[in-house]
Order: C-alpha cells, then sequence, then structure tokens
C-alpha cells in the first residue's frame, strides 16, 4: 500500500506531539508550516528531526548542544526563527 | 453512515496495559518477567510519553544522605494530602519505595551518584525528618532527564523480555460484558483498523488530563482518555475536583518557570506594578506555597489588576538579579524565557499564569491497582479485569496535593504492584475467549458519529471554549457563583460539541478525528471535575473555596466518586482510609496543616 500525501503530512503532525510542553509549542505550528509551504527534502528532514528523542531536542532548541549534521542544525535555527516570528 | 464496515483485528492476551509511560512500561516489564503474554497498547511513542517531563526526581527513604525512615516520608505525604490520602495507601507506597529505586537501577536507570557511588539524594520541598523536624534528603534524580532515563531503560527491558508494543493505536474504549472488563477496542493510525485486544486485565496507565485547562504545564497527549473510557463504562473517578496549580507557567504556552526563580529573588506584579504578595503573605512573600501564591495571582487578576490586554496575566520580575546569577543559579530560564515569551529576562518581566500541573483525582483503585466502584453504585465493589495505575488512577496517595518527587514513585510503585497481582489473577488462566462484536459496536457507532459530524463548530473552536470555562471557573479561585458558571459553560459546551463539524473522513492517520474523541473525553472529566468542586463545601489541599475557607473533617474527610448516569453526574462518598494497614506505623490523625 503506497502512502499518500495527505497521510504522510498526517502521520508527521502526529509525531510533532511530543512528552514535553515545550517542544509541543515549537514544533506543531513550524510543522503545519513546512507542510504547507515547504519542499519534500525539507518534510523529509523533518522526518528525521522528530526521530530524534525530546531530551535531545531540547539541547538543541536551548542551544546546550548543536546537532553534528548541518543541515539539521539550520533545520533547528528555522524552528527558532519560525516561533520567533509568530508569537502571538 | 459511512459505507465501511470497520472489520476488526482480534488479539488475545493474558494482560493488556494502555499507556506506555512511566506506570504502563512498569507494570509491562513486570507481566513480561512474570512470562504472561503482554500487550501495550499507546497513542504516542513510548519514551514521547509525558513522563519525559518528569526531572526533578523520585523520593524514597534510602539514607543514603543521612538519616531517613520510610514513616517520615509517609508522615509528609499524609501532611501534603490534607488528610484526603489513603494511609494505607501511602504508607505502602513509602515502604515499598527504596526497593522500587534500587530495583530500577538494577533494570539500569543512571542515577546520580555520591562520591562513595551510592545513589546521590537532593532535598525537596515537603519533604522532612522526624515528622516535619528537619529537612530531608530524599529525592534520587538521575541529572536533570530522570522521567527520559526511566522510560528509556524500562522499554529497553519490556521489548527484552518479550512484551508486545502497539504503538501508535488510540484506544478508544472498554470493553465490558456484565460489569466485567473482557479488554479493549483501539484504533490502528497507521492502517486505519480496528483491534480488538481480548485480555483477563486491562491495566489504565492513561495519565492525567491536563489539556481540559487553557494554561496546562501538561504535553497535548495529556487527554485522560483511560479516565473517559472509565466514565462511558459507567464507573467512577474519584477526586475530580483536586488540580494542582503551579502558579509561574508561561503566559499563552504553558512553560514553566521553576519556583527556584522566586527562591533567588524573583518577585510578582500587578498592573499597577504593585508587589502585591506582600499584602497576601506578609512573611514568606513572594515564597509563600504553590497555592497561597496561584490563589493571589488568580485574586489580582480577578479584581481587574491583571497585566496585558486582557488584563488576564502577572508579571515576574529577574531583572535586578543580574546576568550572573541568572547564569549560575537558573540555568535554561533565560532560554525558556526568550524561546516562549519572547521576553530577555534582563531587561523585562516574563508574563506568568497558575497553571494546571498535575490531577491527584483519577480512576480510583485498592492498593493492588485493582479498580474500585461499580456501574451498580458501589463504591468498594471491585470491578473484575480491570485496573488502573499512575497519573490515571487515584488509589489514593496524594490527596487533596501531591508533593514534589512523590509522582515518579507513585508510577513506579503501583505499576509494579499491578504487575505483580495482575500476574496472580491471571496466571494460570487460558488465553481470554474472543467476545462479540455486539460488545463494543456502541464504540464504533460513536466512532463513525465523529468521523463524519458535519455540524457548525470546530474541535478547536469547542475545545478553547472548554479549556477557557475551565481556568475561568474551576481553577484556583472558587466559590457557588463561579463553579455554578463553570457547570452552565460545561453545559453549553457540550452542546456545541453536539453539532460538530469534522473535516477528514478517512481513517488513515486522521489526527482531525483524533483529537474530536479526545476532546470527547476531556469534556466528559470537565463535567465530572467542575461538579465534584461545586459539590464539596470545604477547603482543603488544591481545593481552596472562598465561600468556605476552612477545611471540614467533620463531613468532609470522604472521598468524592463521581459517575456520568444517563447524561448527567450522580456524586456519592466514601471515608478517607485512616487506617495504615500494618502493625509497624501509626494512624497520623488529621490537624492543621501549616508549614
Amino acid at each position: 500500500m503506497t502512502e499518500t500525501n495527505g497521510e504522510r503530512r498526517n502521520r508527521l503532525l502526529w509525531r510533532t506531539r511530543r512528552g514535553a510542553r515545550e517542544l509541543d509549542g515549537l514544533l506543531m505550528p513550524f510543522a503545519e508550516s513546512i507542510l504547507s509551504s515547504g519542499g519534500s527534502d525539507q518534510i523529509a528532514l523533518l522526518e528525521e528531526f522528530l526521530a530524534y528523542p525530546d531530551p535531545v531536542i531540547l539541547d538543541w532548541v536551548f542551544d546546550r548542544q548543536v546537532p553534528e549534521d548541518p543541515a539539521m542544525a539550520e533545520l533547528v535555527q528555522q524552528i527558532l526563527k519560525f516561533s520567533r516570528a509568530h508569537r502571538s | 453512515m459511512s459505507t465501511i464496515t470497520y472489520e476488526t483485528v482480534h488479539h488475545q492476551h493474558d494482560v493488556v496495559v494502555v499507556g506506555a509511560g512511566g506506570s504502563g512500561l512498569r507494570a509491562c516489564l513486570g507481566l513480561a518477567e512474570a512470562g504472561l503474554k503482554t500487550a501495550c497498547v499507546t497513542k504516542v511513542f513510548p519514551t514521547r510519553s509525558h513522563t519525559v517531563a518528569a526531572q526533578g526526581g523520585m523520593s524514597a527513604a534510602l539514607a543514603n544522605m543521612g538519616e531517613d525512615d520510610w514513616r517520615w516520608h509517609m508522615y509528609d505525604t499524609v501532611k501534603g494530602s490534607d488528610w484526603l490520602g489513603d494511609q494505607e495507601a501511602i504508607s505502602f507506597m513509602c515502604k515499598e519505595a527504596p526497593s522500587a529505586v534500587i530495583e530500577l537501577e538494577h533494570y539500569g536507570v543512571p542515577f546520580s551518584r555520591t562520591a562513595e557511588g551510592k545513589i546521590y539524594q537532593r532535598a525537596f520541598g515537603g519533604m522532612t525528618t522526624h515528622f516535619g523536624q528537619g529537612q530531608a534528603q530524599r529525592t534520587c534524580a538521575a541529572a536533570d532527564r530522570t522521567g527520559h532515563a526511566i522510560l528509556h531503560t524500562l522499554y529497553q527491558q519490556s521489548i527484552r523480555q518479550k512484551a508486545e508494543f502497539f504503538i501508535e493505536y488510540f484506544a478508544l474504549d472498554l470493553i465490558m460484558e456484565d460489569g466485567v472488563c473482557r479488554g479493549v477496542l483501539a484504533w490502528c493510525l497507521e492502517t486505519g483498523q480496528l483491534h480488538a485486544f481480548w485480555a483477563n486485565q486491562v491495566i489504565l496507565a492513561t495519565g492525567g488530563y491536563g489539556r481540559a485547562y487553557f494554561s496546562a504545564t501538561s504535553a497535548h497527549t495529556c487527554t485522560g482518555d483511560g479516565n473517559a473510557m472509565v466514565l462511558r463504562a459507567g464507573l467512577p473517578l474519584q477526586d475530580m475536583e483536586f488540580v494542582q496549580f503551579h502558579p509561574t507557567g508561561i503566559y499563552g504556552s504553558g512553560c514553566l518557570i521553576t519556583e527556584g526563580a522566586r527562591g533567588e529573588g524573583g518577585f510578582l506584579t500587578n498592573a499597577d506594578g504593585e508587589r502585591f504578595m506582600e499584602r497576601y503573605a506578609p512573611n514568606a512573600k513572594d515564597l509563600a506555597s504553590r497555592d497561597v501564591v496561584s490563589r493571589s495571582m488568580t485574586m489580582e487578576i480577578r479584581a481587574g489588576r491583571g497585566v496585558g490586554n486582557d488584563g488576564d496575566h502577572i508579571f515576574l520580575h529577574l531583572e535586578h538579579l543580574g546576568p550572573d546569577i541568572l547564569a549560575d543559579r537558573l540555568p535554561g530560564i533565560s532560554e525558556t524565557a526568550r524561546i516562549f515569551a519572547g521576553v530577555d529576562v534582563t531587561k523585562a518581566p516574563i508574563p506568568v499564569i497558575p497553571t494546571v500541573h498535575y490531577n491527584m483525582g483519577g480512576i480510583p483503585t485498592n492498593i493492588h491497582g485493582e479498580c474500585m466502584g461499580n456501574a451498580a453504585g458501589d463504591d468498594l465493589a471491585l470491578v473484575p479485569g480491570l485496573m488502573a495505575i499512575g497519573e490515571a488512577g487515584c488509589v489514593s496517595v496524594h490527596g487533596a496535593n501531591r508533593l514534589g518527587s512523590n509522582s515518579l514513585l507513585d508510577l513506579i510503585v503501583f505499576g509494579r504492584a499491578s504487575a505483580r497481582q495482575a500476574a496472580k489473577i491471571a496466571s494460570g488462566k487460558p488465553l481470554p475467549a474472543r467476545g462479540e462484536r455486539a460488545l463494543f459496536e456502541a464504540s464504533i457507532a460513536r466512532l463513525d458519529r465523529l468521523r463524519h459530524a458535519k455540524g457548525d463548530s470546530s474541535t478547536a473552536l469547542v475545545r478553547l471554549k472548554m479549556q477557557r470555562a475551565m481556568q475561568s471557573n474551576c481553577a484556583v479561585f472558587r466559590n457557588e457563583h463561579v463553579l455554578s458558571e463553570g457547570v452552565q459553560e460545561i453545559e453549553d459546551t457540550l452542546e456545541m460539541f453536539a453539532d460538530l463539524r469534522t473535516a477528514d473522513r478517512s481513517m488513515i492517520w486522521n489526527t482531525d478525528l483524533v483529537e474530536a474523541l479526545e476532546l470527547d473525553n476531556l469534556l466528559a472529566q470537565s463535567k465530572i471535575t467542575v461538579h465534584s468542586a461545586l459539590a464539596r463545601k470545604e477547603s482543603r489541599g488544591a481545593h481552596a473555596r472562598d465561600d468556605f475557607p476552612d477545611r471540614d473533617d467533620q463531613n468532609w474527610l470522604h472521598h468524592t466518586n463521581g459517575r456520568l448516569v444517563d447524561g448527567r453526574v450522580a456524586l456519592s462518598y466514601r471515608p478517607v482510609v485512616l487506617e495504615t494497614g500494618t502493625h509497624e506505623v501509626e494512624s497520623i490523625p488529621p490537624k492543621a496543616r501549616v508549614y
């Protein structure tokens, strides 16, 4: 069974649900925006990002660690930038 | 109606655990070790359960840092509970605590250590020695990621012991037959199929329902699904009026600013720039206990002295502390405030609001995790086949107010106890037979109804109305008027929910439908919560009534049991258990709770 774009989109949204409240708040709105405007490379990168455990992602967004993969590091910066721009 | 017939996949297990947080995983491990065919059904990946957010640690009287005794821990917990906790359950938990920690260590949890190689323990509020005389060092932690370390370890061990995990399955309902729990119906989000899990025992480990409120430190996933499944089965939830608030959640995001911020000299102001805590607590001021600070903030907002465009929050000031103190003693706070409030804490105050942190109430159980209270209205009758643990359960060890570092302990002790009891019941029994589809037809009908809902109200809109109602009318400031309004607001919200509109009709990764089902769950719990709060005419722990400011042990040393009967709330009461169940410790008689 091949996955449709809609299914892939919804699966990714489901996986922005995290155990830590802080990450829900950062990742859910960002994922929505990537899904509506980002390319498939970006979506694939976000899928890879979401597979990391919460403590690792928290260290990245709090700037306590930097991801080894430069593309991943760039994604973390994009998430923070998006959050700054869209804070209500 | 849909043309799809909802074909169902059937499974047969000795025990099915719903939820893969700390308590669910501890239960799974115990069951699998006992050689039982065990299934764990969970809507999110185990290490993304909300237990991951528990950073503080786990209390146990190990006496690694100085003298300690589980009886002192018990005293602290009874007092912290404002005497609503059952003393048999509390003495059991505190006595089991040391062995539960040691066992976790053997499983591989990397607890922080002392120079001599013992488990390091630190001080925590409310934890004392000699029955309130000294400060205890009782809390074990794995650096600042205790919750994650526990989840990771227990998940790995459970897999090693051959527990079967059904991940990203959303549990819909208990399968009940003649008052006996026969299993659970769940929906696999990836394939869209329904799965009936038949079991000799079902253990609910589904966590709290913080998302019923507008401001909550709980993750989005905390919707109390097991609690709502219990209500739909006609069974009671206990002490739901007791909801713990943390005074300083960031306004709008719910992220926590730790108590330590005020400990280091941070203070709160209202719209007039006044340090109002000086009026409410002249001695302790901004360092008064969580419930007092939360209540004072709410009074200021209600009096029209809140800050912001809607006058609905308060400022927390750290600007005066200077960058060095902030960096040295409050690491992480600057980043949290910058990212989640857009505030540079060296230059501006942080907007904060009292924020839901923990649900003391839940599914009533005995100390083995077996559910108590049947659909016929008997609050002491056991429900065959059904157990509940963790934040979903109410055993009751936290009573009216939970102490910090007692929640991880609760998860592990009662996760372990439920596995022992379930093994005792299920071992030697044949695997359960498959039951008839008629037993879960009503559950499928509910799913189908929401999936094709064509009304006018979106899930997001109805959810916001519920969250605002609970935040304004069933939070920190409570009286007859405010709570009666809350009852009406929730009724109005339920009417809106009856006119719900969902957009996605598919079954695969239909997050729109999951959110509608979760909202249904939250609404049922909100209804019980606000009715229970209106009925309890006293102030105790987290339940503070402006019109009944005192604790009333004559009339209210009782647990509330709330059921939904034909859509109406039916409340009943049973006495708190004051007996300790052991000769090793005397009952602690109620007295004023002063610190």
